[in-house]
């Protein structure tokens, strides 16, 4: 094996460590770390309250 | 055995050859750095990141939260002594005798008369849409449940819309899912309207 073809695979390696560890970053960066017990909780609460709703059963016999 | 002065010769002979050593010696050392330093730091840092932005969201959301519930809070202190209407119209019990009850006095103050009054199955209702009754099925507290009835009343055209307006202006729910009109004559040669009527009140 000559020097040529050793560098061929050395650089055929660090290329395939770059690409991995890149790889790696992405898969880490996308996945959810922080895990929130209850899902209500994660999410905002939207309740209103009508006022008008009760003024119209007021107004009613 | 190797010869290791004509090995080193060969290494450090020629400026290709020193060339092609310090290249492959980069690479294979950047690789190992790269896995065993580089890529655990790097990886760290990015879940750190990662986490502290989610963090700072779920933080957003539960201040959001607390604000929502505080400001309900107040609006529910607010409207305390109203809240018992919300009892009337849908109570916690079907409470059919008064659902009958309401429809037999509105039908006497208009001088109605009601020829039957049928209670049917009840049905539930979830998100708007109406479901059949499944025995053993749980269903959420906040489920309005309808108590359908089939009412036949006689009168002429003015004490029906009469009528329907006062079951719909009276503080108990009801709905009216159908209505059917039938012209008939009494022996006396006068006509009325046989009212078909199905009315749906709701309890909780």
């Amino acid at each position: 094996m000559n020097q040529k073809e050793i560098l061929v695979i050395s650089a055929t390696i660090f290329l395939t460590i770059i690409t991995w560890i890149m790889g790696d970053l992405f898969h880490v960066a996308t996945t959810a770390k922080v895990k929130v017990a209850d899902k209500r909780y994660s999410s905002e609460i939207k309740i209103v309250l009508d006022k008008q709703v009760l003024q119209e059963l007021q107004e009613k016999q | 055995m190797i010869d290791k002065t004509l090995l080193v010769g060969k290494i450090t002979g020629s400026k290709e050859v020193k060339d092609y050593t310090y290249t492959i010696l980069f690479l294979l050392i950047s690789s190992f750095f790269a896995v065993f330093v580089i890529k655990p730091v790097l990886s760290i840092a990015v879940s750190l990141n990662k986490e502290a932005k989610e963090l700072r969201s779920i933080n957003t959301v539960f201040e959001k939260n607390i604000n929502t519930v505080v400001t309900l809070q107040n609006q529910l202190q607010e409207i305390r002594s109203q809240a018992y209407l919300v009892d009337i119209a849908v109570p916690k019990d079907p409470l059919i005798q008064s659902l009958i009850e309401d429809i037999r006095t509105s039908a006497i103050s208009e001088g109605i008369v009601v020829k039957t009054i049928e209670v049917t199955q009840p049905e539930l209702v979830k998100d708007g849409v109406v479901a059949p009754a499944t025995p053993g099925v749980t269903t959420s507290s906040l489920t309005a449940k309808p108590v359908a009835m089939k009412l036949v009343i006689q009168s002429d055209f003015d004490q029906a819309v009469r009528f329907i307006k006062t079951i719909l202006n009276q503080r108990r729910l009801k709905t009216i899912s159908k209505i059917a009109l039938d012209k008939s004559e009494s022996e006396t040669g006068i006509n009325y309207l046989t009212i078909n009527l199905e009315v749906e009140g709701y309890h909780l």
